[in-house]
Formats: C-alpha cells, sequence, structure tokens
C-alpha cells in the first residue's frame, strides 16, 4: 500500500482540474466476495408524482435497472462485499457514506483516484457484539459518486446500503422479524421501510458532468430546489416500476399492542439542506411521540456508563429516546422504531428548511396507517 | 495582569480563487483598508492563570510540540497489531489564528480599538452566567464603540470549553439575529483550557491526546461590496449569497496543505489537518491506562460554526465520539431529544450538525477503520488519508465552481513505526478494547 499522492498545487482551479485518472485500477489484496454488485453508470429522464420530468443520473444493477435512488444494497456483517463500478460516461467514484475501509476503497478521487474503465470496491462491514458499544456496523448507509460531488449526488448518484447484524444465540428473532442491530429491537420485516428526503434544482439537471471544475462559475453553491420528494418506501417491496420510488403519501406500521415487533424507518436525509419530520395525529395538530430513535449514522445509541461493564442499548437502559420531532441535516441517518399508542391514522409531516434562513421551503405529508 | 489590543480594521483578503474581498477584523495592530496585509485576525494568545499573557500558538506552553502537528506514539500495541499506545498528558495543541486562550482562573483584559468609520462592538457569547444555572448564559461585551475610540474589557475566564467571540451588530442579545457584522469577519474563538487537567475536556471529563480547533465560516461577497461602499447590508433586501466557505480561513487546496506555499501547508499540517497513529480506544472510559504513561484515547475536536449555514462536518475512515455541544456535556446514560429534534447522548457520528453559532465537541478515535481488510491493514506502509467535508455540498465550491474548493480538510492515520511494545508487562483491557475486523485481534505484521 503506497502512500496518498502529495502533489502541490499553484491554484485551486490547478487542484479542480487536476483529478488523478485511473481507468481500471486494480483491487489491492482482492479476495472471494459475500456479496457482489455490478453498478452501470446511466443518466434517462424520470417523470415525479408532481408531474415534473428531469434529467436524472443513476446506478443500476442487472436486476434493478432505471430506478431513482439508485438500487439498494444489502449485507451482512462480516461478509466481504464487492462493488464494482463502470461508468462508461465520463469518470466517477463510488464513495460507501459511514463505511470506513481502507483509502483505496474510500471511493474519494482526490484521495485515491477516479474511475473511467471499471473498478471493484472491496471492504468488509465490521461484526458487532452485543453490549459493546466499539464494534459492529450494522445500520443504514448509502453510496454515492464522489467526483463534483454537489452536481452528482444532486443528479441522483446515490442508493441506499442496509448493513444487517449477525444474529447472536443471545438473541434469536422470532419469524417474520429481523434485528436492527446485533442486541437491538426486533422489528417487522413485512413494514420495513426507507424515507429517504430529497429536493430538487432544475437548473442543476442541466450541467454537465465536469460543470465549474475548470474554474467557471456554474453557481453550484446556489441550490434554489422547487421540488421536494419522499423517496422511499417499504423494503420488502421495493421499487415496483422504473423511474423515482416515491413514498406517495402512505405508510404502514404495526400498532402498539398487537404483541408483533414494531415498525423500522430507516430514515436518510438526501438533501443539502435541513428537516424536520413531525409525528402527530391524523388531523396534523396534536403531536405525538410516536417515534423512538435507535441508531444514527449507523452505530446504535447506548449506555456507555460503565466504563468496565456493558454497554445496552440505550433503550434496554431504562432510556428510549422517544420524541414527536426529529431534526437532523444532510447526509444524517437516523433509524426509528413507529409505536403508533393504537390502531388508526397519523401524520408524519416533513418540512424542508433553508440552510440560512430555517425557512420552511416545502412540506410533505404522510398519512401513517397504523395497523 | 496584561491586556492585549485588539483593533477593528478591514481591508481585502485573497480568497481561494485569489480573488480580493472586502473584510473586517479583529486585529492585534491597527491596519489601513489599503494595507497589503491587513491584521484582521488575532494571532493566538494565552491569559495565564498566573497573570500573564503569552503570544502562542501552542497549549500547553510548557508541553511538547508535536512535529508537523502530529504525535508520536511511545509504544507499539502488543494486543491490537498495527495499532500504538500514546502517550497520556504529553503533547501540545496547536491553534489557529482568531483564537483567544484563556486558563481556568485567569482575567481576560482587552482593550478594543475601533479603527472605523461606523460603530461595532465585541461581545464574547455565552460567558456570563444567566439568571439561575439553568438559564441561558449571558454575553459579555464592550457594548458600542464610537470610530476612533477604545474600550476597556475585562471578565473572569468562564468554565472550560470553547466560546464565539463576534459583533453581534443590531442584536447584541441574540447574534443569530443579525450576522452581517460577524460574515463580513469580526468573529473569532475563545478557548478556555481546563488548567488542572490540561488533557481533560473538562474536570473529570474526556481525555485526549491532544485536540484542534476548527472554526468554520461562510463569505458573502456581495456583503462585502456593499459594506466596503459604506452602505448598511440588511439580510431582508439582500438575502445571504455564500460563495467562499472556510475552515480555519482557508478552503480548497489552501485548506487541504497542497498549496505550493509551503509554509502555509506547514501551519495547516499544525493547527488544522490531524493525524497520529492508529490506536485502539474504548468510548466507555478515554482515561483506560494501558501503562502509567500511556492511555487509550483519540484526539478531541473542537468545532466552532461562525457562519451562517448549517454545516454538516462528515468524516470519512472513523466516526467520531459526540461529547458535547455548546458547553453542555452529553451524558452517557438516560439522555433525551430536546425541543428542537435533536439526541442529547453521547453517541457516534459520522456527520455532524453544527448550527450557526453552535460549539461542538467529539473525539476522532483515530483507530483502525473499521471496513478494512484484515490483508489491506496489514500491508499499508504508509499514511492512510482520509477526508473530512461538509456534506451541505454548495459548501464545497468556490464562487460556483472548483470543487472541491471550499470548507475541506482531511486527516490521517501514519504508516507503521517500528517502535518496541511496553517493557511492562500489559494487562489485557476489558472487553471491547481489543479490535480487528470480523472482531477478533488480526493476524498481522509487528510494528
Amino acid at each position: 500500500m503506497s502512500e496518498s499522492p502529495h502533489h502541490l498545487y499553484r491554484s485551486q482551479v490547478e487542484f479542480s482540474s487536476d483529478q488523478i485518472q485511473e481507468g481500471s485500477p486494480e483491487t489491492e489484496f482482492l479476495e472471494d466476495a459475500d456479496q457482489s454488485y455490478e453498478l452501470d453508470f446511466r443518466s434517462d429522464d424520470m417523470e415525479f408524482d408532481d408531474g415534473a420530468e428531469h434529467e436524472m443520473w443513476f446506478f443500476e444493477t442487472d436486476e434493478i435497472e432505471k430506478t431513482f435512488p439508485s438500487p439498494l444494497l444489502r449485507l451482512t456483517e462480516g461478509e466481504i462485499f464487492h462493488g464494482t463500478v463502470s461508468p462508461s460516461k465520463g469518470a466517477h467514484t463510488i464513495h460507501w457514506h459511514g463505511i470506513e475501509p481502507d483509502p483505496r476503497n474510500d471511493g474519494v478521487g482526490h484521495t485515491s483516484f477516479v474511475v473511467s474503465g471499471h473498478y471493484t470496491y472491496q471492504w468488509v462491514p465490521e461484526i458487532g457484539h452485543s453490549g459493546d458499544a466499539n464494534s459492529g456496523a450494522a445500520g443504514t448507509y448509502f453510496y454515492h459518486c464522489h467526483v463534483n460531488t454537489p452536481l452528482h449526488v444532486q443528479m441522483g448518484m446515490f442508493g441506499p446500503v442496509v448493513i444487517d447484524p449477525v444474529v447472536d444465540p443471545k438473541y434469536p428473532v422470532r419469524p417474520n422479524t429481523r434485528r436492527a442491530f446485533v442486541d437491538g429491537p426486533e422489528y417487522d420485516i413485512d413494514t420495513e421501510a426507507i424515507l429517504i428526503p430529497y429536493s430538487l434544482d432544475p437548473r442543476w439537471h442541466e450541467m454537465n458532468h465536469a460543470a465549474g471544475l475548470s474554474g467557471e462559475d456554474v453557481g453550484l453553491d446556489r441550490f434554489e430546489p422547487e421540488h421536494f420528494y419522499l423517496l422511499g418506501g417499504e423494503l420488502a417491496k421495493g421499487p415496483e416500476d422504473e423511474g423515482p420510488w416515491q413514498l406517495r403519501g402512505a405508510l404502514r406500521a404495526k400498532a402498539a399492542g398487537t404483541g408483533g415487533a414494531p415498525t423500522l424507518v430507516r430514515l436518510l436525509n438526501a438533501n443539502y439542506f435541513p428537516v424536520d419530520m413531525h409525528f402527530t395525529d391524523a388531523a396534523g395538530t396534536t403531536p405525538v411521540p410516536m417515534a423512538e430513535l435507535i441508531s444514527h449514522d449507523g452505530r446504535p445509541f447506548r449506555d456507555t456508563s460503565d466504563p468496565l461493564g456493558e454497554s445496552p442499548p440505550i433503550r434496554d437502559a431504562g432510556s428510549p429516546l422517544i420524541t414527536s420531532i426529529i431534526n437532523f441535516g444532510a447526509a444524517e441517518r437516523y433509524d426509528i422504531l413507529l409505536h403508533p399508542p393504537a390502531a388508526g391514522k397519523y401524520t408524519l409531516k416533513v418540512d424542508l428548511l433553508h440552510w440560512i434562513t430555517e425557512a420552511i421551503l416545502f412540506t410533505r405529508v404522510v398519512t401513517i396507517t397504523a395497523e | 495582569m496584561k491586556t492585549l489590543n485588539v483593533y477593528i480594521n478591514d481591508g481585502f483578503v485573497p480568497m481561494v480563487d485569489g480573488a480580493l474581498v472586502y473584510h473586517r477584523g479583529f486585529g492585534d495592530r491597527p491596519t489601513a483598508v489599503d494595507d497589503a496585509a491587513p491584521s484582521l485576525t488575532l494571532p493566538p494568545h494565552v491569559f495565564t492563570a498566573d497573570g500573564r499573557l503569552v503570544k502562542s500558538r501552542k497549549y500547553p506552553l510548557n508541553a511538547t510540540s508535536p512535529h508537523l502537528g502530529r504525535p508520536e506514539p511511545l509504544y507499539s500495541d502488543p494486543i491490537n497489531p498495527g495499532q500504538y499506545l500514546v502517550r497520556r498528558a504529553y503533547w501540545a495543541s496547536y491553534f489557529p489564528e482568531r483564537t483567544i486562550i484563556a486558563e481556568a482562573g485567569s482575567t481576560i483584559s482587552l482593550r478594543v480599538h475601533n479603527t472605523l468609520a461606523d460603530e461595532h462592538e465585541l461581545s464574547f457569547l455565552n460567558t456570563a452566567p444567566g439568571d439561575s444555572p439553568t438559564a441561558i448564559r449571558r454575553h459579555t461585551t464592550t457594548g458600542r464603540i464610537a470610530p476612533g475610540s477604545s474600550k476597556l474589557l475585562e471578565f473572569e475566564a468562564p468554565p472550560a470549553g470553547t466560546y464565539i467571540y463576534c459583533d453581534p451588530g443590531t442584536s447584541p442579545d441574540d447574534a443569530l439575529l443579525d450576522p452581517v457584522q460577524r460574515t463580513l469577519g469580526l468573529a473569532g474563538a475563545l478557548f478556555v483550557a481546563n488548567t488542572e487537567e490540561p488533557w481533560r475536556i473538562t474536570p473529570g471529563g474526556e481525555e485526549f491526546e491532544r485536540q484542534w480547533l476548527w472554526f468554520c465560516h461562510d463569505i458573502e461577497p456581495e456583503w462585502a461590496r456593499l459594506a466596503s461602499q459604506g452602505q448598511t447590508v440588511d439580510p431582508a433586501v439582500t438575502p445571504a449569497y455564500p460563495r467562499y466557505f472556510t475552515l480555519n480561513d482557508r478552503s480548497g487546496f489552501e485548506s487541504l496543505g497542497v498549496s505550493i506555499d509551503e509554509a502555509l501547508n506547514h501551519l495547516r499540517e499544525e493547527d488544522t489537518l490531524m493525524s497520529g497513529a492508529a490506536r485502539q480506544v474504548d468510548v466507555r472510559d478515554f482515561s483506560q491506562g494501558v501503562t502509567p504513561d500511556t492511555v487509550r484515547t483519540g484526539h478531541m475536536m473542537r468545532f466552532i460554526n461562525a457562519g451562517i449555514v448549517h454545516h454538516q462536518l462528515h468524516f470519512h475512515g472513523n466516526h467520531i465520539w459526540t461529547v458535547g455541544r455548546n458547553g453542555t456535556p452529553f451524558p452517557r446514560t438516560g439522555g433525551f431529544i430536546d425541543a428542537e429534534g435533536h439526541v442529547v447522548l453521547q453517541q457516534w457520528e459520522d456527520v455532524v450538525e453544527v448550527h450557526p453559532l453552535d460549539r461542538r465537541d467529539c473525539v476522532l478515535p483515530v483507530k483502525r477503520p473499521p471496513e478494512a481488510t484484515a490483508t489491506v491493514w496489514n500491508a499499508r506502509t504508509g499514511d492512510w488519508i482520509y477526508p473530512m467535508h461538509c456534506h451541505a455540498e454548495p459548501s464545497q465550491v468556490a464562487m460556483g465552481g472548483m470543487y472541491p474548493a471550499g470548507l475541506v480538510g482531511h486527516w490521517a492515520i501514519s504508516a507503521p513505526v517500528d517502535i518496541p511494545p511496553p517493557p511492562i508487562p500489559v494487562e489485557v483491557p476489558p472487553d471491547g478494547a481489543t479490535q480487528g475486523n470480523s472482531g477478533t485481534v488480526s493476524e498481522g505484521q509487528s510494528p
């Protein structure tokens, strides 16, 4: 493994336009993969639920083509992962946000290389241990291109990653349930969902791949969203059609008292601006503290007060983090359990906030139906 | 007791693309607007508990300086191959321009001279007690200073931690409401050291190997142009459109220490770009000793956002462990979600929200990246460099382009070095303090 190049540059534009290009670099110390994905780059027009049509850039696999966000990648802790990117048009990378491999497999152009041919990224999600705050990768992540990143991510070159935990015999799982992390709570597989707030500035969708890199002012510091979408849905179903995978205003949840495991919703803020999420009654007037935050950025909330003993999940230490409001910014993830107090309908209001003024720019509303 | 003279000046500052943008600032000597090198930031000074005023970028004053800011490990770690044991309470930290350092128990004494043609103010936010122990802390301020006048400001150092100083403009009680003067450059950081235990964040708080202060700022050229012409900037009339985004006053390739200005690169390595030997940390206890002179801990990050946008600091390579916000230590047990919807509990994060005028404290563990395969980890020979960038991506360009030209940095796990293990037997630490991918201590080279 060689030291990262440390070239010196006379100007910013020289630095920006000097991406370290390698056609098809070799993966060092390649091992046999447990999970392997081929990710090809593609662009196409897509029509969204507000009737607007936008040019989108995205990755696709042999199994899932032309969807936005790019296909969900799912694997289990301890599995060797291979993700092979074949840009075919332009030069790209894949950064595995929150996953922490060596720099060559981190997928950042200016600290490793950009790929114009193909490259197989390799990493292995760390195995977690019950009661251990120092280990474990189970949780929610995302992957995205890290070349001219403001533009390429806005154009759609991202998709979710879910890491499932290994099963610890001390924490078995009942049928139709899974655990969010090794000693985490069981959740209902059937209603597990992902919710990805994403806003879109149509002006950006007219640019070329390398816009701005040669020093021209293309306004990549001026993000003025004209559309706000809630991407995602239930993971067991996945995207049913080509095009944007959108929540379309409805989410199912298991109601309290049914005896089953609750619903897990994975939140990923794919905006450049913050969002507020408000859980209320059906009328949208009374806050309902029905969201329990169990993980952030792929790491469980734990009680770490015993310097020598176990660090149990915070919920098992008697302090579940239950709320009716969540504020989070760009690229953050939360895993939340839904605890509707009774069967019926509830409202989730998602506000997109301006990154300076905090003014509400758009609001989307989701009806949560507790069964 | 010594007094630090502070001058409110203006002048033009080169941006990362070479453009000169009008700034105001708190400097250490009077300079005119057309000065080729205007004094717009304070070089770090230390107010000591025994009444001295020492110009120093390093603290503690008598601690050993790490070469290029990088602390060297003391021993190899016999139970975590490829990782090291780091020195306890040994290394000095470098602080960037704009930092005023005050030891606990010291008196901060400033004489503030306003060289400009309009009134200004220097306010240290949240440095005075509130009406009750749980109330919002008050500010310590000079009040308005007339053009050509000066005022003396003296106050006891507040509790250990970081604070923001700025000109709050027309809103002295709530600086958030008027960001204009601080956006023009009238802002900086006060760092109050825990004198009794300089390598702990607060008395009894988390221990660290060294610390780093990151001052985030956003520059609005149109506001600067209006101000340079003596006009009043009204954000309602001219909404903020920041076009440069800085980390410790630099952006892009200059922030990353890859410019042809070797002296600047050197400064960046010392005060901004974290690096160190890989070590195993245990978040339950950052004071876990291994030998009497070593400790299992990382680097303390003191994030300060004096800018106007919501920054989202994303670290590659390691998650970081958040221990507090705005002077309030986060608990390890219990915890809650505040009225704004934020979790108040010590936690791992790979993206740290830093709202305008927020201060956050986090530990960068500098540990083995957990998803690197064992073979790759064991074969490494050089530094492993990882980016840090703001994920509010419009902050990643300058004047609308030239990515990555905005609020960026990086950190490095230093190359393996050939040093022996400790000469005394090492106890195997409690469960969780060893690491290797797949949860086992990996086979590897003996460092």
